[in-house]
């Protein structure tokens, strides 16, 4: 760790309170200077940090500058993970993937600030601009069959909404598989990728990857967007809400719910999320596309559907997209 | 009976026009019996089946089969070209398909060195749990 990341662990430690350069100095075992310059690099960074002659630094609680550092303090002793951070990366997802051939264990986090090559399912892309999101991707190793692992995804659904609402004063619903809306906009997709041995169905790993519009980007969604996507914040952000500490808190609440898969209490909070019950919609399952009505979840999170003649079905793969009496689909 | 009887009785049934024969006393039953005409035709052929399948020894196919109910995708993506292609052959660790269910995109990892004989499911199906979906051939 260079001189700066030790600084900013202090500083995160600290967050909203003074902290002397003198105990700083001690505590790290470098000059006064040292701490000078540390100051002055992670201020560059983007990092606001209020100097005293008199009481020294203070890391501004506003401050949100996604980091190691600033996810670590804000994540309680017991929550083991292994967070790698990068500025911007391709996709969360892919890094996760590479990190799990080259052996990286169980909860092993990867949090970006910009994504240029995010993706949604099948390839599509998803908008991932820098300093207004939260990219995160985790790499789990459960031990466990093809069958139980597809859980992980309503089950992270009921995780990140869990961790919306622990920062933000919104509330967070899900629409069936996993997209999470808040004010009827959706805020955060997920994208879970499962590796599984072709004869034995044993899952090997789960890379579960999460994006969330923290803020609205600064030149607003694209176009095509615009009507289906919303931010957590569209205005000031709480400091219980920053970047970092939504990250902690959605990997918090990942943690939990991946060690309490068959917990009964995640289904249930899951169906009670739902934002589709009752709804008109379309139902996209690989190369067919036909309208229905979106009648219950089951215990299993599949999506009962009545379809236009009447027959209900039980759906457990594919995609789905709400249509309003007016105005376009979502 | 001595084997040398024994004997002599079987070199007079194998001369003889008989095809079948039984003898019964107070000490023995001897039943014996040529192979018919039928059966002798039919017995080269049988020979031959056998020699083929010794000039060829083939290892056997596998079935691979889907572990859940989900669609079953050929592509990383709709533009991508497929993971795997028949007759190619691929390495453990190869990504030979994806199959979707509640969202997981659950990417099948071959587990030995194979070749793909034959896929059995069509791009973007919906699959049944334990249905057929590739065979391959081990190397």
């Amino acid at each position: 760790m260079t001189s700066k990341d030790k600084v900013l662990t202090l500083l995160e430690q600290h967050k909203g309170s003074f902290i002397s350069g003198e105990v700083i100095a001690q505590q790290l075992d470098i000059t006064r200077a040292a701490v000078w310059r540390s100051i002055q690099d992670l201020r560059s960074s983007g990092h606001v940090i209020e100097a005293s002659t008199k009481v020294g630094y203070k890391l501004q609680e506003e401050s949100d500058v996604l980091s190691v550092q600033g996810i670590t303090a804000a994540l309680a002793s017991k929550d083991k993970v292994n967070i790698v951070y990068h500025e911007t990366i391709d996709s969360t997802n892919k890094e996760a993937k590479r990190l799990a051939l080259e052996g990286a264990p169980h909860a092993t986090v990867v949090v970006a600030g910009c994504q240029t090559e995010g993706r949604g399912r099948n390839g599509k892309i998803f908008y991932s601009p820098q300093a207004s999101g939260l990219y995160l991707s985790m790499l789990m190793r459960p031990n466990m069959g093809t069958s139980m692992a597809l859980r992980i995804t309503a089950a992270a659904a009921v995780a990140v909404c869990r961790a919306i609402e622990d920062v933000s004063e919104k509330q967070a619903g899900i629409k069936w598989v996993n997209d999470i809306y808040c004010n009827n906009k959706k805020v955060c997709g997920i994208l879970t990728e499962g590796i599984s041995g072709f004869e034995s169905g044993n899952i090997e790993s789960v890379i579960v990857g999460i994006g969330i519009n923290h803020q609205l980007p600064e030149q607003g969604f694209p176009p095509e967007l615009k009507h289906i996507a919303g931010a957590l914040f569209e205005g000031a952000v709480l400091p219980q809400a920053t970047r970092n500490r939504l990250a902690a808190a959605v990997i918090k609440h990942l943690l939990w719910v991946v060690d309490n898969l068959d917990s009964p209490t995640i289904m249930a909070e899951y169906q009670q999320r739902s934002v589709v019950i009752g709804k008109k919609i379309t139902v996209l399952q690989g190369r067919e596309n036909y309208n229905a009505t979106a009648v219950a979840i089951a215990s299993d999170g599949a999506l009962i559907v009545r379809l236009e003649d009447g027959k209900e079905q039980q759906l457990r793969s594919g995609e789905i997209s709400l249509r309003p009496a007016s105005g376009q689909s979502w | 009976m001595e084997i040398k009887e024994f004997t002599q009785i079987i070199t007079i049934f194998e001369q003889s026009s008989l095809s079948e024969m039984e003898i019964t006393s107070e000490t023995f039953s001897i039943h014996l019996k040529k192979p018919t005409t039928n059966e002798l035709k039919e017995l080269p052929k049988i020979i031959k089946t056998e020699e083929k399948k010794d000039d060829k020894p083939k290892k056997s196919t596998k079935t691979i089969t889907s572990p859940i109910v989900g669609t079953f995708y050929r592509t990383p993506s709709p533009d991508s070209p497929p993971y795997v292609e028949v007759g190619k052959p691929i390495r453990t660790g190869d990504v030979v398909c994806t199959i979707e269910a509640m969202k997981l995109m659950n990417q099948m990892e071959a587990e030995f060195d194979c070749e793909i004989v034959a896929v059995l499911a069509d791009q973007g199906s919906l699959v049944e749990f334990g249905q057929p979906l590739f065979e391959v051939l081990p190397l």
